[in-house]
């Protein structure tokens, strides 16, 4: 099971997997072993093996905050709900790293559910309209009836699809990469998956007067992967999520670069 | 050969018969399409894991109870 958010956890992790003294060295720095060129090769392996793990508890024993000043002014979310989920509390998904940490969860902005919320008002209605215009009196009455439990059957799958449809198409940025969840149906299912240091562009599109004014656009990602673009459809915030994406790319680059002169 | 001989009376009885039929095949159908649900649901919440996703297991599996009491009902009130 994958390692869920914490951010207490951080840097205490780091912590745990200090490196320990370099095997095969004696406390005087002298070689221990009677197999001198063997243990060298040892030795030699040990170090390299130090200095990328080193590395990697580097990175991963830094905070969001301390190199995204997007997540440093974003309190943790507890909220299951919401679409614009930073630092998410018990949040995971099935093909996560151990060491990996979500960071912001994006789903579709709530005020592009309205509609569904309408139609299903408007659904709700249709047997008063039906029983009003008489188009069910050729049948008895409990066959009405019975039609009725029908409809609202069919009324509360609707809801629920839609429902199920928003929080599960989710769009996720770790510390590592950028995750897009897609349920299109009841029997479809699709996941992409690229890494940050593959993000070659970036662009947010806010547009018309709704996502003006509740703030929501698409987030378009250029990567050098398979899949060549991400698209985070109608997401709060899309300027903010571009900005963060840039803050992780950044921080990226420079892991690298602390790698190669390492 | 002997036709029966359809009196209004009987044709309203053929027709109810056939509404029956139709009925009793759309909940079970529902029944088929909750069950669907209830699977894409697990597979939903084993690739996002979120605080929410126990009750959202819950409210799939209340809904095919639903469904199935939805048939028995109408199976009992159409007999």
């Amino acid at each position: 099971m994958p390692e869920i958010f914490d951010s207490t956890k951080a840097t205490k992790k780091a912590k745990l997997h200090t490196p320990q003294a370099p095997i095969g060295r004696n406390p005087e720095g002298g070689l221990t072993s009677t197999a001198e060129v063997q243990d060298v090769t040892v030795v030699e392996a040990a170090e390299d093996a130090k200095v990328s793990r080193m590395t990697t508890e580097e990175r991963k024993s830094k905070h969001v905050d301390d190199y995204s000043s997007v997540m440093r002014n974003e309190s943790p979310s507890r909220n299951p709900f919401v679409a614009f989920s930073a630092k998410p509390f018990n949040v995971a998904f099935d093909a996560q790293h151990s060491d990996e940490q979500v960071l912001l969860l994006l789903r579709q902005s709530i005020i592009t559910q309205i509609k569904f919320v309408l139609i299903a008002i408007g659904l709700l209605f249709v047997p008063f309209l039906f029983n009003a215009v008489g188009m069910l009196d050729f049948l008895p009455l409990r066959f009405q009836f019975v039609a009725n439990v029908g409809w609202y059957l069919l009324v509360f799958s609707y809801v629920l699809e839609t429902f199920l449809s928003w929080f599960y198409n989710v769009y996720i940025i770790t510390d590592e990469r950028i995750i897009d969840v897609d349920f299109n149906s009841l029997l479809f299912k699709n996941v992409a998956y690229a890494k940050i240091d593959n993000i070659e562009d970036i662009t947010a599109t806010t547009a018309g007067a709704l996502g003006s004014i509740f703030d929501y656009g698409t987030v378009r990602i250029q990567t050098a992967g398979a899949i060549s673009e991400f698209e985070f459809v109608s997401v709060p915030q899309p300027s903010k999520v571009v900005s963060f994406l840039n803050e992780l790319l950044i921080e990226e680059e420079q892991e690298f670069h602390n790698k190669r002169a390492n | 050969m002997i036709f029966p001989v359809l009196t209004p009376d009987s044709l309203g009885l053929l027709l109810l018969g056939g509404v029956r039929i139709l009925f009793y095949l759309g909940f079970f159908f529902y029944i088929i399409f909750a069950l669907i649900a209830l699977r894409q649901i697990e597979m939903m919440r084993k690739t996002v894991v979120t605080p929410f996703s126990s009750l959202v297991l819950l409210i799939g599996a209340a809904h095919l109870l639903l469904a199935i009491g939805a048939f028995i009902f109408a199976f009992f009130t159409l007999l």
